[in-house]
């Protein structure tokens, strides 16, 4: 098989395997564009085959840009930097507990206010990437799952295999898909992640064969 | 090893030390149930030499409702003889398995490790470390549970067991060592089966050259299950299963055998891939028992990206012998647990979360070796460590203190010293849901006769002490003080103090049975908890 017929399998798998998603979800052309799109980008990131340096530039810079597209589409998610009245009133709670318990340190806005504020925000924010990163919302036997729990050993042998070979353009775009789902609405951060599963399922079924042999 | 090298494990050894002792006693606040039996079974076999329903030297301990694995209670003979009777006794057990468990870490990974000497002890620093600070190691070191025993044992039986396969000879010990790890914890049962049928499966050319040790150790294995063949019969051995297990409530509903065959597969797929999910390792602090504390989950956030790139590293020398066995302890890890109906139940996996640290380790160690400046190594290694402890600092011994103790128990540790003052008045103290398993609470904080105990429960005793049923209400007395359920038929008289919540006692029952507040135990903000009052109403 040459390479080429093989680049255009890939491309082949990635544009189809987004119709094996469950039933529960509706068809969005712009996001399933947005699915394909970013998993050729990574593709291509991965294999890394492309000669020409300004192409290879441009494919490193592109899911960052698309991702960015992505925010601006889907609207900034402000209530992430937001602080409710009742996390102010767990805030003002803790810090009579810094107060009492952590002494000088804890009356000064140093040890105070300063670090409670922060942990606050960086909570939140950690509140917010940690539903993406649930494997369930991917692959699982409920309905509410993204793809039917079969396809999740060619994935984890997919992202193995990534893990493995191209640690640093996994990370690369794992990094990108996560600083978006800060910022995006909670329910459309997961969309971030999808291309990195697509992705994973087709090295899934890609290297099967070399796991055997091995 | 180094002299620096040293100095480096002295560290981490001495703040793994200092993060489990420290304030013991105190964070988390509270004492369990299941940790007060501990401490009380190993206070009457001290001095009476049978546990608190007279038994002599159980093999598995009958308590609140189920039963114990036996060798916590065991162990904690040791510091009860040095300490007495204390929360701190009861604990320490489970702190100086946790300082261990890291020390046995080093040695594993540095003399197990495949790579060059001086990589392994690296390797083994590293782990130690990730292990020392670890939130999920540190907290279960703080209580009173079996499994941090187990994770112990159970390492140290993996430590032999990777050995044998260079020292053919060290192979029946492993096995028995693997074998005893199944008498401290329940998830161990499963464990060590399935890892000996790979590690014996995966390595039959190096093993079975010497059959007769082979046989030997095998046979030794066999031999520590006997004891569980025997309470299979009896059903005391699956108590704790069906207590916690979903197969219960299937196999009750209208389905077809295939039906629910297909119910309990469902299941346990889905309990099992929770144990896999980043959010639940590396995020999720969530909110049961089984849990760590407010705003922490079992590992850091940080340790999310070391993670994947020791799996990464795992998978690409999957040949290498150690690890194909930490790959096969990632996998079969949270079986156990995928059994149970709980949702994500850390203390249920410590072997599996020590194979996560493990494998973060192997990440770390990737990234130590990019850096090529000493200094930065330095600084990357104290900004992290600085890092975790502060957010384990601030979590953990502050916001635990306040926000679990009226949960756990603390304001009956308090009622104890309370109720000293007391001592020539009838008391009875509530036993409720709200407050489950406070006779064995104060039974233990009081250090009440062994004796008197064993002749109370023993009489309340309606099976075999090895039996699938198991009561769970036992009425607990010591001299003056009395826990059940408050019979207000039988409120009367002026030398009774009755003691409960603020849910044990509405408006009308204080005015009907005219009764007058003696005291109240605070809780750490200084809310009032638990209310004793007297009654002025006269017995008929």
């Amino acid at each position: 098989m040459t390479p080429r017929l093989k680049i255009a399998l890939s491309l082949l798998f990635l544009a189809l395997i987004i119709f094996f998603k469950k039933s529960n979800f509706s068809f969005n052309f712009w996001l399933e564009i947005f699915v394909f799109f970013q998993s050729a980008l990574l593709l291509f990131l991965i294999e890394e085959k492309l000669r020409n340096s300004l192409l290879r530039k441009i494919v490193f810079l592109a899911p960052l840009i698309l991702i960015g597209i992505f925010v601006i589409g889907s609207g900034v998610y402000k209530d992430t930097f937001k602080v409710t009245n009742f996390e102010k009133n767990q805030l003002w709670a803790r810090q009579e507990l810094y107060r009492r318990e952590l002494g000088r340190l804890g009356r000064s806005n140093f040890g105070n206010k300063s670090i409670e504020q922060t942990k606050l925000v960086l909570d939140k924010i950690t509140q917010k990437i940690t539903e993406p990163y649930e494997l369930t919302h991917y692959f699982s036997t409920e309905n509410f799952s993204f793809y039917s729990l079969f396809f999740l050993p060619f994935f984890a042998l997919g992202f193995l295999f990534m893990l493995a070979e191209k640690i640093k353009p996994t990370l690369y775009y794992l990094g990108l898909a996560t600083i978006g789902a800060v910022l995006v609405p909670p329910d459309m951060a997961y969309w971030l992640f999808i291309p990195l599963v697509n992705l994973g399922l087709l090295l899934g079924v890609k290297n099967i064969k070399k796991l055997f042999k091995s | 090893m180094s002299k620096f090298q040293k100095i480096i494990l002295i560290i981490i050894v001495f703040v793994a030390f200092i993060l489990r002792f420290y304030e013991l006693n105190q964070v988390p606040p509270g004492l369990h149930a299941d940790e007060a039996s501990q401490g009380f079974n190993a206070l009457s076999l001290l001095k009476t030499g049978k546990d608190m329903y007279g038994k002599s030297f159980p093999i598995l301990f009958r308590a609140n409702g189920s039963y114990q694995p036996p060798i916590y209670t065991y162990l904690t003979i040791i510091p009860t003889i040095i300490f007495g009777n204390s929360v701190f006794t009861v604990k320490t057990t489970s702190a100086v398995s946790g300082v261990c468990l890291v020390l046995l870490t080093y040695f594993l990974i540095s003399r197990l490790f495949l790579g060059s000497k001086k990589e392994g002890v690296t390797l083994g620093l590293i782990t130690a470390g990730i292990v020392a600070i670890s939130p999920w190691a540190i907290h279960f070191s703080r209580l009173a549970v079996e499994a941090n025993v187990g994770v112990l044992i159970f390492v140290a039986g993996v430590y032999l067991l990777v050995s044998s396969l260079k020292k053919n000879s060290l192979f029946p010990l492993a096995c028995l060592v693997l074998g005893l790890s199944t008498h401290a914890y329940y998830s161990e049962r499963v464990i060590t089966v399935l890892l000996l049928a790979f590690v014996v499966f995966v390595n039959s050319k190096i093993i079975l050259k010497n059959i007769k040790t082979t046989i030997l150790g095998l046979g030794f294995f066999v031999l520590t299950l006997l004891p569980h063949l025997y309470l299979l019969t009896t059903g005391a051995l699956t108590k704790r299963l069906s207590q916690v297990t979903y197969f219960g409530t299937i196999s009750q509903e209208k389905m077809s055998f295939v039906g629910k065959v297909l119910e309990i597969g469902k299941q346990f797929v889905n309990h099992y891939l929770i144990y896999f999910s980043p959010k639940n390792l590396f995020f999720d602090p969530g909110s049961n028992l089984g849990r760590i504390a407010p705003n922490l989950a079992v590992y850091y956030t940080w340790m999310l990206i070391p993670f994947l790139i020791g799996l990464g590293y795992l998978f690409k020398n999957r040949q290498n012998n150690f690890f194909k066995i930490i790959g096969a302890l990632l996998l079969v890890g949270p079986i156990p647990a995928a059994l149970t109906g709980d949702l994500f139940y850390p203390l249920r996996t410590l072997d599996y979360l020590w194979v996560i640290a493990v494998v973060i380790s192997l990440g770390c160690w990737q990234v130590w070796k990019k850096i090529k400046n000493r200094w930065v190594k330095m600084l990357v290694v104290l900004g992290v460590v600085g890092y975790s402890l502060i957010v384990f600092g601030i979590s953990y011994f502050v916001i635990v203190k306040y926000e679990w103790a009226t949960g756990s128990g603390e304001p009956y540790i308090k009622l104890a010293s309370v109720l000293d003052k007391y001592k020539d008045r009838e008391i009875r103290v509530d036993f409720s849901s709200r407050a489950w398993g406070v006779g064995i609470i104060m039974t233990y904080l009081k250090a009440v006769d062994p004796r008197l105990v064993q002749a109370n429960l023993k009489s309340q005793l309606k099976t075999n002490y090895y039996s699938q049923d198991v009561n769970a209400q036992e009425i607990f007395k010591t001299d003056n003080v009395i826990f059940e359920p408050t019979d207000w038929n039988r409120a009367c008289g002026p030398n009774l103090i009755l003691v409960g919540d603020e849910l044990s006692f509405s408006s009308q029952q204080i005015i009907d049975h005219k009764l007058q507040e003696e005291f109240t135990v605070p809780d750490y903000l200084g809310k009032p908890i638990l209310f004793g009052y007297s009654t002025k109403t006269v017995c008929k």
